[in-house]
């Protein structure tokens, strides 16, 4: 093939440069001064995995209530009453509000990693 | 570079002794700067994305796996921080249409014709959509072993393959002036 052969010689032929002398201790210097600044502080992903499986779990439950009433053949008005109730049951535990604060702060999470990786 | 020397390293590394690193630096640091260096063509910044990269390695030294081959989870570690530092930055590059054809076919010896074709090709690559660039580059660092940059991309041997004949399909389009000049065919 003539596109390959015209690409091994071109690459073949690449140049290859030399690290600056210093490169090692430049590398050595960033490397000591990552070990010595604390490393970031995790997204505590187990401690949110229950609430994150309950908000899960309520979902797939109003949706297969839904989904369920209309297989009977129900009014839609049935699924959307089913889903004000399960809702205000959800609300009376307050997990709409854990399920909207973990939301939040996924949300928040990703986007300081976002703006950290642009500007290091 | 053997294998033993990298894995003494790391454990030194891992048993608080940082200084270990540093022989895997030096032991590493023309790959990783020279396969930068494929991506940027920039001597400067290829040795800050070598440093990053050397950092990330660092940092990520525990999650080694010792069944992995640590030349091949290195590259594959460098290769994700130089994409998203070429995401970030691209490279400055001519428009495949300000690749120029060959000066000066007739007067110039078949050497400098080699080396301008050669030039054009490399700009070409440098101009593919990442997922095939990256393929070519790799491709040819490891000196055509298809294994060794399919392990540094991270895709399996049938993806890199099927990955280089589209790379190349697309610049038998792009390069049909380049490539099939009769001057070229000549100097094969």
């Amino acid at each position: 093939m003539t596109t390959a052969k015209d690409l091994d010689r071109a690459f073949s032929e690449q140049e290859s440069i030399q690290p600056s002398s210093g490169f090692v201790s430049s590398v050595m210097d960033a490397v000591r001064a990552a070990q010595s600044t604390p490393p970031p502080i995790a997204f505590p992903w187990k401690r949110s995995l229950p609430g994150l499986l309950i908000a899960g779990a309520m979902v797939v439950a109003v949706f297969a209530a839904w989904f369920g009433s209309l297989a009977l053949g129900k009014a839609d008005a049935t699924a959307s009453v089913l889903v004000v109730h399960w809702f205000n049951r959800a609300s009376q535990l307050g997990l709409t509000w854990t399920a909207f604060a973990l939301v939040i702060t996924c949300g928040c999470v990703k986007l300081s990693m976002k703006i950290a990786d642009m500007r290091f | 570079m053997t294998e033993g020397e990298d894995q003494a390293d790391v454990e030194r590394v891992l048993a608080g002794d940082v200084s270990g690193f540093e022989g895997i630096v030096r032991r590493w640091q023309g790959p990783l700067v020279n396969l930068a260096y494929r991506f940027c063509h920039d001597r400067g910044r290829a040795e800050e994305m070598a440093q990053e990269a050397f950092l990330r390695i660092y940092r990520g030294l525990s999650t080694w796996r010792r069944e992995a081959v640590f030349s091949s989870w290195m590259f594959a570690l460098a290769m994700n921080v130089y994409r998203s530092e070429m995401r970030r930055i691209p490279p400055a590059t001519l428009g495949l249409h300000e690749i120029g054809e060959p000066k000066g076919a007739h007067s110039l010896e078949a050497r400098v014709e080699e080396l301008d074709r050669n030039q054009a090709v490399r700009r070409a690559v440098s101009l593919l959509p990442a997922k095939y660039r990256e393929v070519l580059v790799l491709y040819y660092f490891h000196e055509m072993n298809l294994s060794a940059a399919a392990q540094s991309l991270g895709i399996s041997e049938g993806t890199l393959k099927s990955r280089l004949f589209r790379a190349r399909e697309i610049l038998r389009g792009k390069l049909p002036r380049v490539m099939f000049t009769p001057q070229f065919k000549e100097a094969r």
